[in-house]
């Protein structure tokens, strides 16, 4: 399999309350802390340096531009970041190319530059249609902008878009998840990804729970606002490869399915994580520290593992079996070299019998029951 | 040398948390006993657990050299003790190693359930005891009232009484110096055949088994051979010391002397606690009046949470008892837990120590058990057994009837407090004998109460009902037959016999209701539903159901960093790990404790 690349944009306009990845604020507010005078060029050039430093040739199968919000970088930055990327990387083999896209920083140059660039599949942040979740989540867009840049984007020639949807807000009721799902297929976007609200540590969201200013959702609030969305998005002609996401058929994000199945990628940027022959790496968090180090000529790592090869199987099987067709046992030969029976037998067969694991055909995969405990499953075989 | 006028050995009782250590750090202050870096707050209770909590536990022994307004040196020898009911044997022991007795009441609080008691203890020793009112810095402080308190409960005149605030230090003088001229001089025979009394004895790592004693008669000092009265057997003197408090090695020690003995002694168990010293080239035949061995009272299984951790628990206790003889162990097995111990404990504090001693100091990640008393049970067949743990009753067709301990609380409460307090007793299966007024705002309820009933909350909801006013202490009267039955509680259909409890007919739907309803709430939900039933005899008399997980999935986008949602997953199953699996239930350590704490509010 080819291996992907991803690209970290650490800029966005505004930080929502409930984001822990990693990303500067831009906008809006006055005294900027330290790491933005950094600034975009900065942040080019230690790209670029970064980018040198990629294993030559360096022919990936899919690209992923993500953030923070890659649309936050300025016309002729974001210019600029796609010739590096044009310079460094040879990308005749790329099947995939994906630029994650604010609805709130979209405009008709920028997204041209996109498409013309190569790009051809984006990722629109929506997350809901509602303007009181909008406010709340602190997003900077409001429902009437999603539907603007989708049109946009679609208009321009993209035919595999796909939209994020942020469910299990508080108070949030099962109607306006139902009509977030709705427009969401009305618009018919090739692929939807569905992210159960989270709240991290760190974030502003935790606080205010901290506080007791919110509540999380219930368990059993989110199930029923889960259900609801696959069958919504099922019936809107949508399949459900893996557990929050939903494509047309062939429409599968084939960089994250990467992530899922054990595969190789690299990471540039602040913040970005890698997966190559066999250790995992993230390259410093934060933009300074990150791009003092490629100054220095070494490299931005924060963090490096190799796992024993046995738990790195185990990690890989937990991961793929995120897929709902689950983990075929060849290639889960072929990725780790080994059976899963002869990793967690043993527990796979209990799990079988609560009824949340099937294993059939050579196939390892999560029940319909297993996908609500997913996470309870995967702990019994880490 | 053999004049032992100099000498006043003394130690503080009084109720919980009334001052007696407070008062100690005031005295070393006046003595300058400690280096002025070195003082803190309480400074005798030097266990980190006394310092947590705030309270004394073991009884602390220090010498101090006080300059009296007569210009001569005097050595006070002052044993600090807890005023907690489970410890007052520990009061005993100091009180046998004393001539006198410091008695600190609260003023803003006036005599309490301890104050009693420990006054009883201290005459019954015919000790000289000198009353002292503390916090008087106090605005609510009483100091006519709570004299007044005195003399008439405590028949010791008010106008003894000395008024200290020993947080402030004032008064502290004319403490010193009643001390000097109230409190006898030891009477004990230099000469004489060596008799010291073991009143402690604690392990050191090093230095091995420390012995605390009061030399009565005779003297002592490094290299002499010793023998213990009870056992016959011989030591030899490493070294003498006294307490400064810190250990400080002094050539002899002669009669009157309160101080420590290091000898070639292995073990703890070796040493028993109120036995005579003697010398064994010129023994005493003529021991000392001992204490009586302290029995505990409350029972209750230890377990490792990992059965593989049994060997490293067996050592640890065996550790701590060297430092603890009042606590009692036994191997014992349970279906659920596996391989543990059954341990017995002076009280529900005492127990909790232990357990926090065993987590923290020896870092084992234990289990305990539903606490129980000893029962006698009676079978048909004539025979009479003590059962300590219920999993242990024999089956029911033999058992004639079943007896419990039970004992006389005395509760002091002021008068508003009396109709709640009377309605826990009777919660309780207590019985009122009879109420003595003890001033014009309190009484002192005198009841007859089982054990087993007092274990678990009733000090805190006494504490509770009376906004904390109301204090108690109790002594047990034997044992009385009732209408006992062992109830099991059933977790998915298997009895986990580690929740078995014994309890009374009449209040078992009750308590198996209560129970069922505090494991549904403490066991997470697992991948399948599972049923909680409370039985007695394989009868069912309460149930719950606690419903499958219904949910657990992150739906969170990790985006490429798939270590981080490795670790969340490996945290999840390390907590599982750290659960106890009872057939294919994962039940969380705090199941256990929760079980203990769930009674009737
Ligand atoms: N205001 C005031 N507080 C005091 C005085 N003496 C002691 N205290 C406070 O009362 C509390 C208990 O004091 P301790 O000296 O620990 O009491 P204790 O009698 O040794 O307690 P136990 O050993 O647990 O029975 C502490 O918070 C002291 O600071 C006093 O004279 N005035
Ligand atoms: S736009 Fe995306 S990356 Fe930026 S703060 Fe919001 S959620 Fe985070
Ligand atoms: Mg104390």
């Amino acid at each position: 399999m080819a291996p992907g690349l991803y690209v970290h944009v650490p800029f966005c306009v505004r930080k929502c309350i409930y984001c822990d990845f990693y990303s500067v604020e831009t906008g809006l507010r006055s005294g900027q802390p330290a790491d933005v005078r950094v600034g975009q060029d900065h942040f080019l050039e230690a790209l670029e340096l970064e980018f040198q430093r990629l294993p030559t040739p360096f022919s990936p199968g899919t690209i992923f531009i993500g953030g923070g919000t890659p649309t936050e970088l300025s016309d002729s930055n974001l210019e600029r970041l796609f010739e590096l990327i044009h310079t460094y990387i040879d990308v005749r083999q790329v099947s995939e190319w994906t630029c994650e896209i604010n609805p709130g920083t979209l405009t008709a140059a920028k997204a041209q530059l996109v498409r013309e660039s190569g790009v051809n599949r984006v990722s629109l942040g929506a997350q809901s249609f509602d303007a009181r979740n909008l406010e709340f989540l602190g997003r900077i867009h409001g429902p009437d902008d999603i539907a603007s840049a989708f049109h946009l984007l679609r208009d321009i020639g993209f035919d595999n878009i796909n939209l994020d949807l942020i469910y299990g807000i508080p108070q949030a009721s099962l109607e306006s998840v139902v009509g977030d799902i709705e427009q969401i297929c009305a618009l018919d976007p090739e692929h939807v990804s569905c992210y159960c609200l989270t709240f991290e540590e760190g974030t502003p969201l935790m606080g205010m729970k901290r506080r007791g200013e919110v509540t999380e959702t219930d368990d059993d609030t989110e199930l029923d606002q889960y259900k609801v969305i696959r069958q919504t998005v099922e019936q809107a002609g949508h399949e459900q490869y893996e557990l929050s996401n939903f494509s047309k058929p062939n429409r599968r994000c084939a960089h994250n399915v990467l992530y899922w199945t054990g595969g190789d990628y690299l990471g540039c940027g602040p913040a970005a994580h890698s997966h190559w022959q066999g250790s995992r790496k993230a390259n410093h968090r934060r933009l300074s520290p990150w791009s003092q180090a490629l100054q220095a000529g070494k490299p931005p790592l924060q963090f490096e593992e190799r796992l024993e090869p046995e738990a790195k199987a185990r990690e890989i099987l937990v991961n793929w079996l995120r897929l709902i067709d689950g983990v075929p046992r060849s290639a889960f030969k072929a990725v780790t070299g080994y059976d899963w029976t002869d990793l967690v037998g043993t527990e796979i067969e209990e799990l079988v019998c609560l009824g949340v694991l099937l294993e059939e055909q050579d196939c390892l995969r999560l029940t319909n029951a297993g996908l609500f405990v997913s996470d309870r499953v995967f702990a019994e075989l880490i | 040398m053999s004049d032992l006028s100099h000498i006043r050995n003394f130690c503080i009782i009084a109720h919980i948390d009334h001052g007696k250590s407070t008062l100690a750090d005031r005295m070393l202050d006046v003595t300058k006993s400690i280096e002025v870096r070195d003082r803190r707050e309480q400074l005798l209770d030097s266990m980190d657990l006394e310092r947590e909590r705030g309270i004394t536990i073991k009884a602390h022994p220090v010498t101090m050299k006080y300059t009296a307004q007569d210009g001569r040196d005097y050595r006070f020898n002052l044993i600090d003790t807890p005023g907690h009911v489970d410890f007052s044997y520990e009061v005993s022991r100091s009180l046998a190693a004393c001539e006198g007795a410091l008695l600190v009441v609260d003023a803003a609080q006036g005599v309490e359930a301890q104050t009693v008691a420990n006054t009883h203890l201290a005459i019954e020793q015919g000790l000289q005891i000198i009353p002292v009112l503390n916090k008087i810095d106090l605005p609510s402080a009483d100091v006519e009232e709570v004299s007044r308190q005195i003399e008439e409960i405590l028949t010791i005149p008010m106008d003894d009484c000395l008024k200290v605030s020993a947080k402030t230090g004032s008064g502290i003088d004319p403490v010193m110096e009643a001390i000097v001229q109230q409190i006898s001089p030891p009477r004990g025979e230099v000469d004489a055949s060596l008799r010291a009394l073991v009143f402690d004895s604690t392990y050191d790592a090093y230095r091995g088994v420390i012995t605390y004693v009061r030399v009565v008669d005779g003297a002592l000092g490094k290299g002499d051979k010793i023998r213990l009265l009870s056992t016959g057997k011989d030591y030899e003197v490493k070294e003498t010391g006294i307490f400064t408090p810190k250990p400080l090695a002094v050539d002899r020690m002669q009669a009157g002397d309160v101080g420590y003995i290091i000898g070639n002694i292995k073990d703890t168990s070796e040493i028993k606690i109120g036995d005579t010293i003697t010398k064994a080239d010129r023994p005493s035949k003529d021991p000392l009046p001992g204490f009586k061995q302290v029995q505990p009272m409350v029972f209750s299984g230890i377990y490792p949470v990992n059965t593989a951790d049994y060997e490293k628990l067996k050592a640890s206790l065996d550790k701590l008892i060297l430092n603890d003889s009042s606590f009692h162990y036994q191997a014992e097995s349970s279906v659920a837990l596996g391989l543990g111990f059954r341990c017995g404990f002076l009280g529900l504090l005492h127990m909790e120590i232990i357990q926090e001693r065993l987590r923290r100091e020896y870092d084992m990640d234990i289990i305990t058990t539903y606490p129980g008393v000893i029962y006698q049970v009676h079978l048909t067949n004539g025979e009479m057994i003590e059962v300590d743990n219920p999993a242990h009753l024999p089956d029911v067709t033999e058992i004639d009837h079943i007896e419990e301990p039970r004992v006389n609380a005395y509760i002091i409460s002021p008068n508003e407090y009396i109709g709640d307090i009377m309605q826990l007793i009777m919660d309780k299966r207590g019985e009122l004998e009879k109420t003595d007024t003890i001033d014009s705002r309190r009484v002192m309820l005198t009841c007859n109460i089982p054990l087993n009933e007092i274990l678990i909350d009733f000090h805190d909801r006494l504490k509770s009902v009376s906004r904390g006013y109301a204090s108690m202490d109790y002594e047990h009267i034997g044992y009385y037959e009732d209408h006992l039955v062992k109830m099991d509680i059933l977790v998915h259909g298997e009895v986990v016999d580690a929740f078995s409890s014994m309890v009374h007919r009449d209040k078992a739907v009750d308590r198996g209701r209560q129970m069922c309803k505090a494991l549904k709430d403490v066991i997470p939900p697992q991948l399948f539903a599972v049923p909680i039933q409370a039985a007695i005899q394989r009868q069912i008399i309460a149930r719950e159901t606690i419903r499958a997980l219904r949910k657990d999935v992150t739906a969170k986008c990790y985006g490429g960093d798939i270590t981080r949602k490795r670790k969340l997953l490996e945290r999840q199953k390390e907590g599982k790990k750290r659960m106890k699996q009872i057939g294919k239930v994962s039940i969380p350590q705090e199941a256990f404790i929760t079980v203990l704490k769930s009674t009737n509010q």
